[in-house]
């Protein structure tokens, strides 16, 4: 795994996380618990695969 | 699948008997309910204590969490995955020994906090960290709390998938799947991380 084969997903997760941070910005407080409420359920999701 | 096991059991454990099958019927939903109620509970106090720190103090020390979290998400979508101080350790299997309430209250209380388990994910320290920092017991509450909840109702789903399937094949479904979590987890967190240094640091 190199940085140039991995340009794309690190390409899309700097600009959407960028816009994500612009638009909570926006948006207010609330809407940091929300990406953070919808973390959380993607790290409860992932821990169903732990070994 | 340690929970899967645990449920399975809880019907034909030496405690089942004595409590009866109503109770054994019920561990599924007080497991995911223990385990939801832990992580309420875990993220309250986490957001009162952080209540108390200062909003600069947050918002630098989120600052800080975030630049170390974007060079652990960049190694993290090349491969280079930062192993996540924890515990390392399941639940004990005995537990299931002592009948299913006891059982699903423990259990689900244990991994509804995390804490004190397998850990797995770099990812898992954004959900106390972020209910630390938000500084509000509701906000720290809701965020443990979707952690807690979707933790403990992992297992639903694998007993749900058990019943279509072989037990064995839906572990096997679940461990085959871990390094795409660890991918996905890795992309996230650097997308997240990203997203609060715009948002608070910005």
């Amino acid at each position: 795994v190199t940085l140039r084969s991995q340009a794309g997903p690190l390409l899309a997760a700097v600009c959407s996380g960028a816009g994500i941070g612009v638009a909570v910005r926006e948006a207010g407080p609330w809407a940091i618990v929300l990406v953070l409420v919808l973390t959380a359920i993607l790290v409860g999701a992932a821990q169903q695969a732990l070994p | 699948m340690n929970a899967v096991y645990g449920i399975a059991n809880a019907g034909v454990s030496r405690g089942a008997a004595r409590w009866g099958e109503l109770t054994a019927r019920l561990t599924l939903p007080l497991y995911v309910l223990a385990s939801a109620g832990a992580g309420v509970a875990t993220g309250a106090a986490l957001g009162a204590i952080g209540g108390a720190i200062p909003l600069d103090g947050r918002i630098a020390i989120a600052s800080g969490l975030a630049l170390a979290a974007v060079a652990m998400g960049v190694a993290g979508v090349l491969g280079r995955m930062t192993t996540p101080l924890q515990c390392d350790r399941e639940t004990p299997r005995e537990w299931v020994d002592r009948g299913p309430v006891s059982w699903a209250v423990r259990n689900g209380v244990v991994l509804g906090f995390g804490a004190t388990t397998r850990i797995g994910f770099v990812l898992w320290y954004a959900v106390g960290a972020g209910a630390l920092l938000t500084g509000d017991w509701v906000a720290g509450a809701l965020i443990y709390g979707a952690y807690g909840l979707t933790r403990g109702a992992g297992a639903w789903v694998a007993i749900l998938a058990t019943r279509r399937y072989p037990a064995d094949r839906v572990g096997l479904f679940a461990m085959k799947h871990h390094y795409t979590a660890l991918r996905v987890t890795s992309v996230h967190l650097l997308m997240l991380s990203i997203a609060m240094l715009v948002a608070v640091g910005g």
